[in-house]
């Protein structure tokens, strides 16, 4: 334990180390916050003056207006909400056309907008296309039928999709244990998940360039000459700086993600995490989770992914001779998913590189999100399960292969 | 006590660093004598079991070093010729650091450290950071490290580089000291450090061991080859282009007095002059003499 706490004093005095550290809080609170600068609405006051509201004033005003529909999404609800659109629409035409009155708007689909997202439109899609129906073209009546119908679309997107595999058979059981109705708790924005993605991202990235050159540097300075000499200077202090490496990242990830998730929620409203993740991602997402429950999802999910991407980078460093090396092929290999997801699509790749739950489209909440499947031979396999599965596997790997290249190392 | 090298040898792709070497150190200070290139930090590397031979085997007590592991590291104490620190720590965090390493008992640890530093007189610089010490003190705070844990065998490369010459004289005293059945394994080129403490003394060249002795059983080797006279200064670039001179010092009257090697006296009024370790260096590593020490 002696050498463990002179290790982390070690880290925890470099400037290097503290600089990336602040900067993973700053980006935790800045990123958070940007989603909330990004809230806006315009609404019309009682002597017809446009009001513009920005950030927080923006979202109690939205949810002012539309926590009437807040709670379970029964078919009643969307049937009025529906009704009340098509109404509007076939009297003031198209919404969002230039004629369409910002009072009106505000009044009458403002208030709704939350309940005819994405879902209901895509619920009734064309079963051989998958392309979203138009709310105009939807019965009202319909909608009695709305929880079968997501069930349904699931089917008709798997044929498509996935034809002839398992990952059909698999989706469908997976979706059963999504919880119906829906709920709903209007507020919380989709760019914020983005951010919790994106600001793990920034955080992997950082962690990395921290961790690259706890070997490396050593080589390339000589102390290792000094410390591999020393009684404990092979495994027991290859294990030690890993420890503390891996004490570190974990500790700021914690605190950066809680923080972060933190100033979200607050801003946002705690109450919105209880809002399904159907209702504000696709209907037709598999996971049985709130909002709530995604957020926490995400973080582990990152953190796992983090100390994948650290625990490879471990070992690049034991094994290299140089820091910046190391730095530049692990920052490769952090990127490389999201290339490899940008130009193949779900692919092996993406999915089981140390990073593969971080990045854009390639990431967790993404993978969470689409109904994206990998197969060996018959067997068909969620994205999220083999990213994460990859992940803890990895790490145990890795730190290991970093304590053997490390106790091998001869000084060149 | 013993440290055996048995047919050491390291082969880098196209330089042979360390040739067959065969030594059987015993307690006291040796000198591992050898110009740059020699081998001699690839020597010392191997006996830190740092660096792999390409053949044979290091022995300390008729058992493997490397097979004997932290056991063997646990009585090492090593200074390399470039000695790395880590830039935001203090002479005092770094030699707690490294100690705990060494397995120094931590209530040992402060008492161990302060008499160190006390000793190399680094103790105003402390709390300092080592990375805004002089080159000296730099070095200082590596024999510091090096002698934490009481070393068995102790190997130093290089360990006066940077040091003023009254560092070097302390250096000298305090290593004379410790040396006491202690196996001490000092590599330098400058040669006048380790002629007056070293029990013993091993000559490298091109990897190979040319040479154990003695200063006194060494030198004689050179014995009738050193001479020293007085020439006009103004001849004395022909001079130098003619014979290995080794010492030159400037005279009254435009005269220098220089120091040569060769086997017989070359300028008439010579004297034979008595030979030391440094005149031994030079007249085995002859492309040296260019630069002219005068120690």
């Amino acid at each position: 334990m002696r050498i463990y706490w002179l290790e982390m004093k070690r880290v925890l005095k470099s400037r290097r180390a503290l600089t990336l550290l602040l900067i993973a809080l700053v980006m935790s609170s800045g990123m958070a916050w940007l989603p909330v600068m990004f809230e806006s609405i315009n609404y019309q006051d009682e002597n017809g003056n446009i009001v513009e509201l920005n950030g927080l004033e923006a979202i109690a005003y939205k949810k002012s207006i539309r926590s009437v529909h807040n709670g379970e999404v029964t078919p009643e609800k969307l049937k009025a909400a529906l009704k009340t659109y098509q109404r509007t629409v076939s009297q003031y035409g198209e919404v969002g056309s230039e004629n369409f009155p910002l009072a009106v708007y505000t009044e009458k689909i403002s208030p709704i907008r939350p309940l005819l997202g994405r879902q209901v439109q895509e619920a009734f899609a064309d079963h051989k296309t998958g392309m979203a129906a138009d709310l105009k073209d939807i019965s009202p009546d319909q909608l009695d039928r709305f929880y079968e119908q997501t069930v349904q679309h699931l089917k008709d997107f798997m044929q498509l999709e996935q034809k002839g595999s398992a990952a059909q058979e698999q989706a469908l059981r997976k979706y059963a244990e999504v919880k119906t109705p829906f709920l709903l708790y209007a507020g919380y924005s989709r760019d914020a998940f983005d951010y919790i993605g994106f600001f793990i991202f920034v955080c992997v990235i950082l962690c990395t360039a921290m961790a690259a050159p706890t070997f490396s540097n050593e080589y390339q300075t000589g102390s290792d000459s000094v410390l591999r000499c020393t009684k404990h200077g092979r495994s027991r202090l290859a294990i030690t700086k890993i420890a503390a490496a891996l004490t570190i990242f974990v500790v700021n990830f914690v605190v950066c993600i809680f923080l972060h998730l933190l100033i979200s929620n607050l801003a946002f409203g705690p109450e919105c995490m209880k809002t399904s993740m159907q209702m504000l991602f696709s209907a037709i997402s598999l996971p049985a989770l709130n909002l709530g429950q995604l957020q926490v999802v995400m973080a582990i999910g990152g953190l796992l992914s983090l100390l994948a991407t650290i625990s490879f980078t471990l070992f690049l460093s034991a094994k290299c001779k140089d820091s910046l090396t190391v730095i530049l092929i692990a920052f490769a290999s952090c990127l490389l998913p999201i290339f490899a997801y940008s130009t193949l699509g779900e692919n092996w790749i993406s999915s089981i590189l140390p990073s593969a739950g971080v990045g854009m489209k390639n990431s967790l909440l993404y993978q969470l999100i689409d109904l994206n499947y990998l197969h060996v031979g018959q067997i068909s396999l969620w994205t999220p399960y083999v990213i994460m599965a990859a992940a803890a596997v990895e790490i145990p790997v890795f730190l290991f292969l970093a304590v053997r290249a490390y106790c091998k190392h001869q000084v060149a | 006590m013993e440290l055996t090298t048995i047919h050491l040898s390291k082969q880098f792709k196209d330089k042979t660093a360390v040739d067959d070497v065969c030594l059987s150190l015993t307690p006291g200070v040796w000198g591992l004598i050898g110009a740059n290139g020699a081998g001699k930090t690839t020597l010392m590397r191997m006996i830190a079991d740092i660096m792999k031979p390409t053949g044979g085997k290091v022995l300390y007590d008729g058992k493997d070093i490397h097979a004997m592991g932290k056991e063997y590291r646990n009585l090492f104490g090593f200074l390399p010729q470039e000695f790395g620190f880590f830039h935001d720590f203090t002479v005092s965090d770094y030699l707690e650091y490294v100690a705990a390493l060494k397995d120094v008992p931590a209530r040992k640890t402060r008492k161990k450290i302060d008499g160190l530093l006390d000793t190399l007189t680094l103790a105003d610089v402390k709390n300092k950071k080592i990375v805004k010490l002089s080159g000296g003190m730099k070095r200082r705070v590596g024999i510091a490290q090096a002698m934490l844990n009481d070393p068995q065998i102790l190997v130093m490369d290089e360990p006066t580089a940077g040091l003023d010459p009254g560092e070097r004289v302390r250096f000298r005293n305090f290593i004379s000291e410790f040396s006491h059945d202690r196996i001490v394994l000092i590599s330098t080129h400058i040669v006048s450090d380790i002629e007056y403490i070293a029990t013993q003394n091993a000559i490298m060249k091109a990897g190979k061991i040319l040479d154990v002795g003695t200063t006194d059983e060494l030198v004689k080797q050179v014995a009738g080859k050193v001479w020293t006279c007085i020439v006009p200064a103004d001849k004395l670039p022909i001079y130098e282009m003619q014979l290995r001179i080794i010492n030159q010092r400037g005279e009254d009257n435009h005269q220098v007095s220089i120091r040569y090697l060769a086997d017989e006296e070359k300028i008439s009024s010579s004297v034979m002059a008595s030979p030391r370790l440094e005149d031994l260096y030079l007249w085995l590593f002859p492309q040296e003499d260019n630069s002219k020490e005068g120690k």
